[in-house]
């Protein structure tokens, strides 16, 4: 039972990211993500000290306008304070970060809860013994609770604005010349690419989320260019690589995040070398033919 | 006597499994300005990169002078096309020209009193001295362009070759740089130019090599802009193409 | 004054001196390369090498988990070339995909550690955050010699690979090899990244290359003033970060020496405003191709 919730909760933290990151992937926004996946940290704390509890929804909605607020402030450092792309990038969050590292550190003696290493690892093992019982019949856990409505929600958003997500995704400026508003997309994206920072921190913590944005994403492109086989096989990817992670980690009796994200990662490097092989191979086709 | 500043033979350039020059073989005249032109796509500047080095074709000999790129590197100055330049990166148009001076044999070398006349010379050739201290960014796009032949020129190369250096240069500049690069021929270099504006061609250059992904035709100017020479190169799109960039 | 007369004080402010020197200076020639989110690659990159390295060899020595530093940074690089090369992904997914894949086998690599019980492995989660304290003064002598190699350098090599940076195929034409100079400069970085993450820790080493120069970057645009000014800025951000750390028990080092950095960052800008404002001319800035 408990390793049933153990895999939902990954699940609902692993479909929402295989998606959302096939758009990171598009617009070559995968570092801004993982940037935002590090700078909810101090939001995160800072809510959490002010209403003590990791429930809440002010919670939730302090920390993804913390999220937007990263990609703003990095807008900021380029444009205004003209830093070139990516020292700007690295440059806010760890900013960020180390400001979430410090607050940890001053109110850690106070607050058991906060840990600096759970902030990077998760806590995935321990998260089916926040149960929720309603009429005698176990629902879920908390974490599922948080996880599932988004998961909805980005389902959702996929499928009905599916049009105006590719024209942004793939060819923005022509979405401009249409009068399409693609800063109004960009800023739904990189919300919900918050708000799942923020719930999957959690359970699987800070840098595995950057891992699950890409790793499946990446994987799926490497096959197919069409946006929405892309998207299904990311998802594919990302609930694959949750379940077997799962029990190559109970096997191997270590932390269940970073071996789901491992997983992922040995799932691109097979299909990257079978490409390359495939590409080797026509390569010595074609030098062979014209001799 | 060699009678060519560039001896092509056979070049092959496959990227991607896609090929994008198809057994080339040229012989660009020396101490005259050369014009490699061809339709968008056509693998001009993957010619010129191919030469030089900067890509690794399948098959082909090539020669500068008769002898291999190693042996005369010195002598051979490339100026790259303006829009592959970061022109945000801090650096001074002085030291941009000072990169002419580089030697990779010796290069930790302190900079010596003769190196620096020559800078400076070069800067005064293009008409950059009072500029040689700002940074590239601050630069207008004629500017710009200098900057680069004014390196070439303080390299003291025989052989000058440009990658589409008249794009996006205002025609006061393009004027300018062309009267310096006529000077150098008259005093015996050779240049080539790869180069996108059709309508001055027959002013411009001496030679013209006409390339679509294979050789299409090779001779002095004016044999080469007959009708269906270029036709042959520009196929249909010969009706779109026009004065202004192609970039 | 007392303060400085205690030894640990002592080689807590030469360890990070030393590390924040080469950091800032290795760090200059990473943001001319553009390459500041690859350092961040290489710096979690690192952490499988070192687990693997405890794991084979039972010991925390210091050079011994160096070594595994610098071949799992060299791997990550190699790895990175090669799916640019071989694949239509862009740099920004190569290099997150990258840093992904090598951390988390880190982080199960430590968690495995952990769970065979060997109480050691407090040890290598210092190098998640770092731990200035957890150095010893063999250890800081020993970098303080490998950061004077690497200054040498690049005091010795900083003008090839500063028009490297800017202008590669020329430099090929004239005759320079790209990849021996990518190998050097690149392997610098990973020495300079490997000291580093045991004072910043591994999530904020990137911090330690990149800030500072953003900095310097803002007040010159020659290289040598670049260097210096980048270097001084990592020298005042150790310090300084080293010295915040101090004032309350259990503070990490890392974070302190980043906030302080960004501090500099934000004066800089502030010097740069108002002196542009105070210009009367300014030169138009022109339209630029590409």
């Amino acid at each position: 039972m408990g390793n049933g919730l153990i895999i939902i909760t990954a699940l609902l933290v692993a479909l929402p990211a295989s998606l959302l990151g096939v758009f990171l992937l598009m617009r070559k926004m995968v570092m801004v993500g993982d940037a935002i996946s590090h700078a909810v940290l101090p939001g995160i704390v800072v809510a959490y000290l002010l209403t003590d509890s990791r429930d809440s929804l002010p919670m939730l909605l302090g920390a993804a306008v913390m999220g937007v607020l990263t990609t703003v402030f990095i807008d900021f450092l380029n444009r205004r304070i003209r830093i070139q792309q990516d020292a700007a990038i690295g440059t806010a969050f760890t900013f960020l970060f180390a400001v979430g590292v410090l607050l940890i550190a001053f109110f850690a003696g106070t607050n058991t809860d906060l840990d600096q290493e759970c902030v990077l690892y998760g806590d995935l093992e321990t998260s089916f013994l926040d149960q929720r019982i309603w009429n005698g019949y176990l629902v879920g856990t908390g974490a599922i609770f948080q996880l599932l409505p988004l998961n909805i929600l980005v389902l959702a958003v996929i499928v009905i604005a599916f049009r105006p997500l590719t024209i942004w995704a793939f060819n923005s400026d022509f979405g401009k010349l249409l009068g399409m508003k693609t800063g109004r997309w960009q800023l739904l994206m990189m919300s919900l690419v918050s708000i799942h920072a923020v719930l999957s921190f959690e359970s699987v913590g800070a840098i595995m989320v950057v891992g699950m944005l890409v790793l499946p994403a990446a994987t799926a492109y490497l096959i197919s260019n069409k946006l929405i086989v892309v998207l299904c096989i990311s998802g594919a990817i990302g609930i694959l690589g949750c379940v077997v992670g799962f029990f190559v980690a109970l096997w191997l009796n270590v932390s269940i995040a970073p071996t789901i994200v491992s997983i992922c990662g040995v799932f691109f490097t097979i299909i990257w070398s079978l490409q390359w092989l495939r590409g080797e191979r026509k390569v010595i086709q074609t030098s062979s033919a014209s001799n | 006597m060699e009678k060519h500043c560039i001896t092509v033979e056979n070049l092959q350039v496959n990227y991607h499994q896609q090929v994008a020059l198809e057994s080339v073989s040229v012989e660009l005249p020396l101490g005259k300005i050369t014009g490699i032109i061809g339709p968008n796509g056509s693998g001009k500047t993957t010619f010129l990169k191919a030469i030089l080095g900067i890509v690794t074709p399948s098959t082909g000999i090539i020669r500068f002078f008769g002898e291999t790129l190693d042996q005369v590197r010195q002598q051979v100055a490339y100026v790259p096309q303006r829009e592959s330049v970061d022109w945000d990166f801090p650096i001074s148009v002085y030291d941009v020209v000072s990169m002419g001076r580089l030697n990779p044999k010796r290069w930790w070398q302190r900079v010596a009193a003769e190196d620096l006349r020559i800078i400076q010379d070069a800067l005064a050739q293009v008409n950059l001295t009072e500029l040689q201290h700002r940074q590239i960014g601050q630069l207008s796009g004629g500017q710009q362009q200098r900057v680069f032949l004014a390196r070439a020129l303080a390299q003291q190369a025989s052989l000058i070759v440009m990658d589409e250096p008249f794009v996006g240069v205002d025609i006061a500049s393009q004027d300018s740089i062309l009267k310096v690069l006529q000077t150098l021929r008259d005093e015996g270099k050779s240049i080539v130019i790869v180069h996108h504006d059709l309508s001055t061609v027959a002013t411009y250059f001496d030679y013209v090599v006409l390339l679509n992904n294979k050789l299409v035709a090779a001779g002095d100017t004016k044999i080469m802009l007959q009708p269906e020479t270029l036709a042959k190169a520009y196929g249909h799109s010969l009706l779109f193409q026009s004065t202004a960039s192609e970039s | 004054m007392n303060y400085f007369a205690d030894p640990t004080i002592q080689r807590m402010f030469l360890g990070t001196i030393v590390i924040g020197v080469t950091a800032s200076a290795v760090g200059v020639f990473a943001f001319l390369r553009k390459k500041a989110l690859v350092g961040d690659a290489i710096s979690h990159a690192i952490l499988p090498g070192v687990a693997l390295a405890y794991i084979a060899t039972e010991t925390r020595e210091t050079w011994v988990l160096m070594i595994g530093a610098v071949i799992a940074g060299w791997l990550a690089t190699q790895y990175m070339d090669v799916l640019s090369r071989t694949t239509k992904l862009k740099s920004d997914a190569v290099v997150a995909i990258v840093l992904s894949i090598f951390f988390a086998i880190g982080l199960v690599l430590i968690s495995w550690i952990q769970g065979t019980g060997k109480d050691a492995q407090a040890g290598l989660s210092d190098f998640l955050f770092g731990k200035i304290a957890a150095i010893s003064t063999q250890d800081i002598y020993a970098f303080a010699v490998l950061a004077v190699c690497l200054m040498f350098l690049l005091l010795w090599k900083y003008k090839t690979f500063y028009f490297l940076a800017f202008n590669a195929e020329y430099l090929k034409v004239r005759g320079f090899s790209i990849r021996w100079n990518d190998m050097l400069i690149s392997t610098a970085s990973i020495l300079a990244i490997a000291m580093g993450i045991q004072a910043v820790g591994v999530v904020l080493m990137s911090a330690l290359l990149i800030i500072p120069v953003a900095g310097a970057r803002m007040l010159t645009f020659r290289i040598l003033p670049l260097m210096t000014i980048s270097v001084l800025f990592g020298v005042i951000g150790a310090v300084g970060g080293a010295f915040s750390s101090t004032l309350a028990p259990n503070m990490p080092t890392g974070p302190w020496i980043i906030v302080v950095l960004f501090f500099i960052v934000v004066v800089c800008f502030m010097i740069r405003y108002f002196s542009e404002r105070s210009k009367r001319t300014s030169i138009p800035k022109t339209q630029r191709h590409g």
